[in-house]
Order: structure tokens, then C-alpha cells, then sequence
């Protein structure tokens, strides 16, 4: 097509604003040139990697102390846990004392002990699972959220990118920030096992080890990845999406606790254990914690022995030859709560602080591992699909 | 796959239709449409539109809700059509969008960037998605962003960058991967003057002698008359008015503007009984139209000579693009 000579004087006056305004300096040519250099199609890992690796860096550039810090601690955590281990270990006729005093205060049914290892390397992982949230809140908030705030997906999508390659890449940008917060300390656990009892037969007795723990780490980060690129792409702001993120955590791990606990009282002789397991970990981080349980092939009841703490529990009431309100009797008042005057009492008396009932404590028991991954599984898939279907929704160009 | 020689346009495809083919006739195209037919949910926005885009700088004009944005959607893949086809660089818009993408660039209105990024940072990534290696991708991002006059700021966040600055590095981006065509949406949207007329200058610049074609929309009449050589009018989702821009401005009688050193009615009464007819006048400026067989100048200057008027100057006159744009419109 010719050029009209109308736009003659235009012409002229681009010169200047462009190549001829740097042209001051006669050496440097910054016109426009076109790129004629390769650029192949690329298939959709080598696209979705290129997002990945944005993601990654975008971060890692940041230093986002909400991702550092909880890294920080997680390693703290491990490496106490490898002490507890090693002392275990060492003086293992005390603690098997020890354990013979614990035996009595557990609901009564004898269970072999767990695998040293794999016990310490499942509590490595349970114990950080808090601490993966904060940091996948930090990091994972914006993932989507500030590109939705920046537009930035009609920059994407302008380009051959589909919303696959965009989805896909995010989340493993996610992830990759994400696992080796539970992958690295459980793997220098590992190391440390290798280093220390491999010439006890470590290796020989565990060969399988090391892809459970693979398992048991990888899991809690593709199912935070999910959940946090779900909830980012459906908001407008970081602020929005981590604090739509944050609640959904905590109401779901309330009301999975409290429906478990339920349960547990209500069924005093376990007829629905594996129903109330379930129920009792219908949570993300209850979710992370139960395939990691069946992993490492632990069991409640193993926690609580070797440590005489931490877990879900409940007291089994003690029966008592004289009617006293159910409330105080069952259950210990929580410390620093005053317990209510008893009914008929004169106003402003207290009842006498009864002593505390250490009755037997009642666990629920190892959640099934088709169920964890059903569920765990629904919570990475919908997620990522109900982010499909957002990214979808994007209006391109105004008019 | 290479840059270096992909398929520019689309001279072997046939012609939307006979009207298309009759406003740019013997031009090369870049995008072509056939009663093409968009929807949104029961609202049609595109009903069996045909048109035609040539290489240059076409701009695309129309009353909001006319369509333009639409095609543009559908141009980039974003929408599908629920008839039709369209056809960008030669290739089919249904099947090979990813390719098409990645030879085309698109310049949005809105304001738009990677988040969390420097300039030279963003405008790389933007290269590489669109499939150059990064050391290729960072090169080109540095070349650009002086090209488009943000060398000196091309390390600061884009979040820091005043509006006129963001409207540059949209267009870095859009050219970093050396695209074949440029989709521009009000490239002078909220810009000063100054700002204005430097993006402009650049549009222009990018869109002559480079190898590059660009399509820029925008209701900016003045903006693409600097800056194009075509138009095309869309109204209602249909084709209503195209052509190189200087035969659009050319007007279909002997039209002439002249300037007397002072208006003159008698002069205009002279005019008219040579057959003449006043179409307006502008202080001492009028615009006359003449018979056809009639000698423009000398009529004039008979005129002048019986009326003892003064003529400062006279040419053939010119529709301006803004009297094209609403007769097309009206009609």
C-alpha cells in the first residue's frame, strides 16, 4: 500500500520524538527494528514454566517476611524434633518407662509403637502445617488478585497463552514456593536418620521412607496452592482474597473440630470410630494431617503416647456416685475460667473447686486414606476449577 | 517456527465482499472478516459483519456500541463467533489463535501491567511469554523501552509510572516480540498535549516504513487523521463508510475554498450567476461549489474583477474527517 504525501510533515515530526531525539548521540541507534529472531509455538509446560518461574521470582525478589519467618520456624521445628529424636532414641529404656506410665492413661487399648522415624518425621509435618498457611496466605494472596487489579491478564491473554497454560503455571509457581517449606527441614530429618542410624539398619527397615515422606510434604503445598489460587482468583485485592482465604481456614477447622468432638462424646464406644475420624479432619489442615497419618502409618493414639500431649482428645467422664452438673464433672473448666455457682448456692458463693478427674482419654481414631484423598482432592480440583471458570469471565477490551 | 518470514497478509485471500474489494482494491490485507456474527448471549453485537483491513495504519472509527471493540475481541480470540469467519495474517481466527497471538500485538485502553515488576522486567516477560528466549526477550525489552522514551526510567516499578508513561510501556509491550500487526485502543487516552502528540508521532513512526501494520481505534477524530492512511466507519456491527483516507476527503463535485482579503457579498453574487453555489462560509473564507465543465480560476477571478474583491488564495477544497465521519454516520 503507498503512503499518501499528506502525512509528510508527520513523518518529520516523528523523527524527533524517537530515533533523532537520542540521535543527539550519533553512536546509538534506537529506532524501531523489528525482531526477526526465533520464536517457536512453544507446548503448554514450556509456557505454563515461564509463569512458574515469574511467580517464583516475583516472590523470592520480595522478601516477604510472612514466607521467611514461618520458613525460619519450620526448620526450628524440625531441627527440635531431631533432638527430641535422637534423645529418644538414647535412652530408650527411659522413655519405654515412660511409656508404660502413658499406657495407663490411654483409652485402654494396647497398640504396638509407632516407627520412631516415621512418627518424628509426621509430627515434623503436622507441627508446620500452621505455618505453611501463613506463608501461602503471603505469598499465594496476590497470585491472581493483583493481576485482576493490574489487568495484567490482558497482557497474558493478549499473547499465546490459554487460560490452561496460565492456570497451570501459577500453581506450580505456587507450589514451588510452597513445598519446600515442609519438603527440605523433613528431608534434612531424613538425612539426619540416614547419618545417624543407618548403621542400625535405618534404610534396611524404612526403604519406602522416603516416598511416603515425598507424599506427606508435597500434599499440604498442592492443597494450600489450590485453595489460595481459588479464592485469589475470585478477588479483586491481595487483602480480599487473603482474608476470604483465612476465614474459610479457621471456620472449616472450628467447625470440624467441634462437629469431631461432638461426635466423640456422643459415641463413647467407638461404633462410629471411623466416621468420627473423618469427620474430625474435614479441615485443610485436617485433611494434610490425616494423609500424612496414613503415610507415615501413625495413629493418635501414638502421638499422644510418645509426647503425653498435643492431639485431639477428651477426657472420658469418671462415674460419680452423686449428681453433680454434667458440665463441671465431665469436663475440666479451662484454666483461668471460673466455674458457674452451683444451683440454689447464695449469690456471690463459689462451689468449692472439685479436684481434677484424670479419667482415660478418648482419641479419635486415623482417619481412612480413600476418604483424605477424596477430600483433599476435592479441595485441590474445585478450587482450580472455579478459578478456570473466573479467569474465563475476563473482559478483554472496553468500547 | 520464525519471525522472519511468516505470511504478512492476506492478498490471497478473496475479498469479504465487492464492496470491500472495491475500497481497497489491489491493497494487501492483514484481517479480513465474512459475515462474521457475534453475540453477546441474545444481544447480537456483530451481525454478519465483512470487512476488509489493509496493511498501513487503518484507523477504526464508530460510535460507542458500534462493534469496534467487539471485532477487536474477536480478532484477538477472545470471543468466539457464532458465524462467519475471520482470518488475521492469513491464518483462521477459529483454529489458529495461539499463532495469531503470538504475531500480534494489542496496545489496550485500559491501564495494564505485571504487577510487582520494573518496566524492563515487565516488558521482557511480556517477550517471553510471547515465546522469545530471555536473553533474547531482556535485549529487545531494553531496545523498545528506548524506542518508546522510557530508557532513562526503565528500572523504576511501572506502579511509580505517571499516565503517560503507562500508556508508553502498553506500547513497549505490544511491540517487544516485533509483531506484524499492532491493535491500538485509544493510544491517547488521558494524555496532555505534549504526551499526546509524542505518542502519535510514535504510532505513526511504528506504523510507516517499519514492516508493521497497525490498527487504531479510537473516537479521537483528529488522532487518526495524523496518524492513518485508511479508515473504516462501523456502526450498528456494519461496515458503513472505507477507503484510503485521501479518497474519502476528496469531494464528489468541483468544490473550491477560497480566501478574500474581506468578505464580499457581491462577490458571491457574481459567483452564483456563473453558475456557482455558496456551501458555507467562514468569516472571509467560502467554500463554493462550480458546474463541472466550468474553469475554476477563471470564474473566480472574472468575479473578483467585476466586484473589485480581493482573492487571497483558492484550492480544491477537502471533506475534513470528521464531515465523513458523520455523514456516515447519519445515514
Amino acid at each position: 500500500m503507498t503512503l499518501e504525501p499528506d502525512h509528510a510533515e508527520a513523518d518529520e515530526a516523528t523523527a524527533p520524538v524517537t530515533a533523532a531525539t537520542a540521535g543527539q548521540s550519533a553512536i546509538a541507534d534506537v529506532s524501531y527494528r523489528n525482531y526477526d529472531g526465533e520464536m517457536p509455538l512453544r507446548p503448554l509446560l514450556a509456557r505454563a514454566w515461564t509463569i512458574a518461574a515469574a511467580t517464583v521470582r516475583a516472590n523470592v525478589n520480595r522478601r516477604k517476611f510472612g514466607y521467611w519467618i514461618p520458613a525460619a520456624l519450620i526448620l526450628v521445628i524440625n531441627f527440635f524434633l531431631g533432638i527430641i529424636h535422637y534423645v529418644t532414641q538414647n535412652v530408650r529404656d527411659q522413655m519405654a518407662a515412660q511409656a508404660a506410665m502413658t499406657g495407663g492413661l490411654i483409652g485402654g487399648l494396647p497398640e504396638g509403637p509407632a516407627n520412631p522415624y516415621a512418627l518424628t518425621l509426621y509430627q515434623g509435618v503436622t507441627w508446620s502445617l500452621f505455618l505453611v498457611f501463613i506463608a501461602a496466605l503471603t505469598v499465594g494472596s496476590s497470585t491472581i488478585a493483583a493481576d485482576n487489579r493490574a489487568n495484567a491478564l490482558l497482557v497474558y491473554f493478549a499473547r499465546p497463552i490459554t487460560r490452561l497454560d496460565y492456570l497451570v503455571g501459577k500453581w506450580v509457581g505456587l507450589f514451588l514456593l510452597l513445598a519446600p517449606l515442609t519438603l527440605v527441614p523433613s528431608l534434612l530429618l531424613y538425612l539426619f536418620f540416614v547419618a545417624t542410624y543407618n548403621d542400625v539398619g535405618f534404610l534396611k527397615e524404612n526403604p519406602t521412607l522416603i516416598f511416603r515422606l515425598l507424599g506427606a510434604t508435597l500434599f499440604p503445598a498442592a492443597l494450600h496452592a489450590s485453595l489460595m489460587l481459588g479464592f485469589s482468583a475470585w478477588s479483586k485485592t491481595p487483602r480480599m482474597a487473603g482474608a476470604v482465604y483465612a476465614g474459610f481456614y479457621f471456620v472449616v477447622s472450628v467447625l470440624s473440630g467441634v462437629a469431631g468432638n461432638i461426635l466423640l462424646e456422643r459415641d463413647q464406644e467407638q461404633k462410629q470410630a471411623k466416621t468420627t475420624a473423618i469427620v474430625s479432619n474435614l479441615s485443610v489442615s485436617g485433611v494434610a494431617s490425616g494423609v500424612a497419618m496414613n503415610l507415615y502409618d501413625v495413629t493418635p493414639r501414638q502421638v499422644v503416647a510418645r509426647f503425653q500431649s498435643g492431639g485431639r482428645r477428651r477426657r472420658r467422664p469418671t462415674p460419680s456416685p452423686s449428681p453433680t452438673p454434667p458440665a463441671v464433672a465431665a469436663t475440666p473448666a479451662p484454666s483461668g475460667a471460673s466455674p458457674a455457682p452451683a444451683a440454689g448456692a447464695p449469690d456471690g458463693a463459689r462451689e468449692p473447686r472439685r479436684p481434677r478427674r484424670r479419667g482415660p482419654v478418648v482419641l479419635p481414631e486415623r482417619p481412612g486414606m480413600p476418604a483424605m484423598l477424596f477430600v483433599g482432592g476435592l479441595m485441590i480440583v474445585l478450587p482450580l476449577a472455579a478459578a478456570h471458570a473466573k479467569v474465563r469471565a475476563v473482559e478483554v477490551v472496553r468500547g | 517456527m520464525s519471525m522472519a518470514a511468516p505470511p504478512s497478509s492476506l492478498s490471497a485471500d478473496p475479498p469479504a465482499t465487492d464492496a470491500n474489494a472495491a475500497a481497497f482494491a489491489g491493497m494487501p490485507l492483514v484481517a479480513s472478516t465474512r459475515e462474521l456474527t457475534v453475540r453477546y448471549g441474545a444481544r447480537t453485537v456483530l451481525p454478519g459483519l465483512s470487512l476488509s483491513i489493509p496493511e498501513g495504519c487503518v484507523g477504526l472509527l464508530g460510535p460507542n456500541g458500534a462493534g469496534k471493540t467487539t471485532l477487536l475481541k474477536t480478532l484477538m480470540g477472545f470471543l468466539k463467533p457464532t458465524a462467519g469467519e475471520a482470518r488475521v495474517l492469513g491464518l483462521d481466527v477459529a483454529t489458529d489463535v495461539l499463532r495469531i497471538r503470538q504475531r500480534i500485538g494489542l496496545m489496550p485502553e485500559q491501564e495494564c501491567h505485571i504487577p510487582g515488576m520494573s518496566a524492563v522486567q515487565f516488558v521482557a516477560y511480556a517477550g517471553e511469554l510471547s515465546g522469545m528466549p530471555p536473553a533474547q526477550a531482556i535485549r529487545r525489552a531494553h531496545e523498545v523501552l528506548e524506542y518508546c522514551g522510557l530508557g532513562e526510567a526503565r528500572y523504576r516499578e511501572v506502579e511509580t509510572y505517571s499516565t503517560g508513561m503507562k500508556q508508553r510501556i502498553k506500547l513497549a509491550q505490544a511491540l517487544v516480540h516485533g509483531p506484524k500487526l499492532l491493535f491500538l485502543d485509544e493510544p491517547t487516552n488521558g494524555l496532555d498535549p505534549q504526551g499526546r502528540d509524542e505518542m502519535l508521532a510514535l504510532v505513526r513512526d511504528v506504523s510507516h516504513g517499519k514492516g508493521l501494520s497497525v490498527v487504531v481505534s479510537s473516537h479521537l477524530l483528529p488522532d487518526i487523521e495524523r496518524t492513518c492512511d485508511a479508515v473504516i466507519v462501523v456502526r450498528s456491527g456494519q461496515v458503513v463508510r472505507q477507503g484510503p483516507l485521501a479518497e474519502l476527503s476528496r469531494t464528489a463535485q468541483a468544490e473550491y475554498e477560497l480566501d478574500l482579503l474581506a468578505y464580499s457579498p457581491s462577490f458571491t453574487e457574481a459567483v452564483a450567476r456563473r453558475g456557482g453555489r455558496l456551501l458555507s462560509s467562514e468569516g472571509s473564507r467560502l467554500r463554493f461549489t462550480l458546474p463541472p465543465e466550468a474553469a475554476a480560476g477563471r470564474l473566480f477571478f472574472e468575479a473578483a474583477r467585476e466586484t473589485g474583491a480581493q482573492v487571497r488564495g483558492f484550492r480544491p477544497a477537502q471533506r475534513r474527517l470528521e464531515d465523513v465521519f458523520m455523514e456516515a454516520i447519519e445515514q
